[in-house]
């Protein structure tokens, strides 16, 4: 109970900045909806990461305050990406380099206290290839039919997953961080489905962005399973599976998203096993 | 002996009795770093850290040549509860895996006899901050092994929120006191 009530305003908070932009963005300003999805994430988290975390100082001096910077660069992406949109293969590089660069920030202290550049930059490399791996496939989501309503549902899934088990890992701020990524995303959902299909879009980077810096502290500065980290990174490959004939589209996104939940669902549940009691 | 002998001993000599600081390497089993902290505003929580190095350099004519610098590993946290230093050392507090050291090193030492005032630079999760404390000089003597010992201490309080730390300032107390008791084996 007092977990929740920690968590409740930051997620307020950031459901409430992410509603106005979204709405703002995607139905006042059209030129932008191409990029409303990305606004409306980075800055929801921005606002939760400082009611919780306090604002990040510049330079970062942890892989926490560089969250808070991830979900910046992810907007300024998702903004360069909806004006100049590139051809498939530049945009891959692109993503490619934005996380190849996050990785090697995030993983500084790795650097200074364990590892020789070559084992450092190989980790990097590896990580990398999950994270845009996950970049990739939340983009592929939204870019379907249905594709909006369908990446929030799944990103809910996901950030739900991922701060349960962050908890579990023995971080509850890192836990609190991914609450508000679960606001930001059901409330982006409720207003997909409520105020009728509209296709703001670039959350996919933002989203990525932030998620997977919060899985990389979570493994490697938290407790959080390897296996658990390369289950939620992956998860979302699970809504791009065929389902055969289409159906509905609200059964579709059922569907897509319990393809997600399953391996949340397992990633969570290694994080249960692996984590000692919670109450001291 | 030959004159270049002679003069380099006497050099050497000259040195070294000019230089009257003494050096005590900080003796790991007999100096503690303790702390306290409130928890819901209700009673304090104690803990300290086990693995302290450093070294001490005093100089008893004059103070103000003396030196002092300290490293505390955190992992060695220890609260007598493994699940509150489980999650201590995570994210949220000490950040133990990107932050695995605190150190203090001095910039200036004042006063003279028992009462040492130092300054310095204390450094918790990568934020360095100036302290002064009051340092009480121990008394010296010789150790079971023959050795020349040293000590003293300090208690001060610093705000965690000044070092970065945070998380949950309400449920646990911003203030956090330390003592800090040094016994340094002479070099």
């Amino acid at each position: 109970m007092q977990l929740l009530k920690q968590m409740l305003p930051s997620a307020a908070l950031a459901a409430a900045v992410a509603a106005a932009l979204f709405f703002v963005v995607a139905r006042r300003w059209r030129r932008a909806s191409r990029c409303a999805g990305a606004i409306a994430i980075g800055a929801g988290y921005i606002a939760g990461h400082v009611l919780v975390a306090g604002c990040a100082p510049f330079p970062p001096r942890s892989a926490t305050h560089w969250l808070f910077w991830f979900a910046v660069i992810g907007v300024i992406g998702a903004a360069a990406d909806a004006l100049v949109r590139p051809n498939g293969r530049i945009r891959l590089v692109t993503w490619a380099i934005i996380c190849t660069t996050a990785c090697r920030l995030i993983l500084q202290p790795k650097f200074s206290y364990a590892w020789n550049a070559a084992e450092g930059w190989l980790w990097v490399f590896a990580i990398a290839l999950g994270v845009v791996d996950l970049t990739c496939c939340l983009d592929l989501i939204e870019r379907r039919p249905f594709g909006p309503a369908t990446l929030f549902s799944v990103a809910t899934v996901l950030c739900a997953g991922t701060c349960l088990a962050l908890i579990l890992s023995g971080s509850l701020l890192l836990g609190q961080l991914a609450c508000v990524l679960i606001a930001i995303a059901v409330t982006c959902f409720l207003l997909i489905t409520v105020t009728g299909p509209f296709h703001p879009g670039g959350a996919a980077v933002p989203l990525s962005l932030v998620c997977a810096g919060l899985l990389l502290s979570g493994f490697f500065y938290a407790e959080l399973p390897a296996a658990s980290a390369l289950l939620f990174a992956l998860a979302p490959a699970g809504a791009l599976l065929p389902l055969g004939k289409e159906s509905s589209p609200w059964r579709t996104l059922a569907l897509r998203t319990a393809s997600v939940g399953v391996p949340v669902a397992i990633a969570v549940a290694l994080a249960f096993q692996a984590s000692p009691p919670l109450a001291y | 002996m030959k004159p270049f002998t002679l003069v380099v001993a006497l050099v050497s000599a000259f040195v070294l009795s000019a230089d009257a600081a003494d050096t005590f390497k900080v003796d790991p089993v007999h100096s503690f770093v303790l702390f306290s902290v409130q928890h819901l505003g209700i009673a304090n929580t104690y803990g300290r850290f086990n693995d302290i190095a450093g070294t001490v350099v005093f100089d008893r004519d004059n103070p103000s040549k003396s030196s002092v610098e300290l490293a505390v590993q955190v992992e060695s946290l220890d609260t007598h509860n493994s699940i509150r230093e489980r999650s201590l050392k995570s994210p949220d507090f000490f950040d133990v895996k990107q932050f695995p050291t605190m150190t203090f090193k001095s910039t200036k030492v004042e006063g003279s006899g028992e009462m040492l005032k130092v300054s310095g630079d204390l450094t918790i999760r990568g934020v360095t901050k100036p302290v002064t404390v009051d340092f009480k000089k121990g008394g010296e003597g010789k150790g079971v092994f023959g050795e020349m010992r040293g000590g003293g201490e300090t208690r001060f309080t610093i705000k965690r929120s000044d070092f970065g730390m945070n998380f949950e300032l309400g449920e646990v107390g911003d203030e956090v006191t330390i003592i800090l008791s040094l016994e340094g084996v002479k070099k």
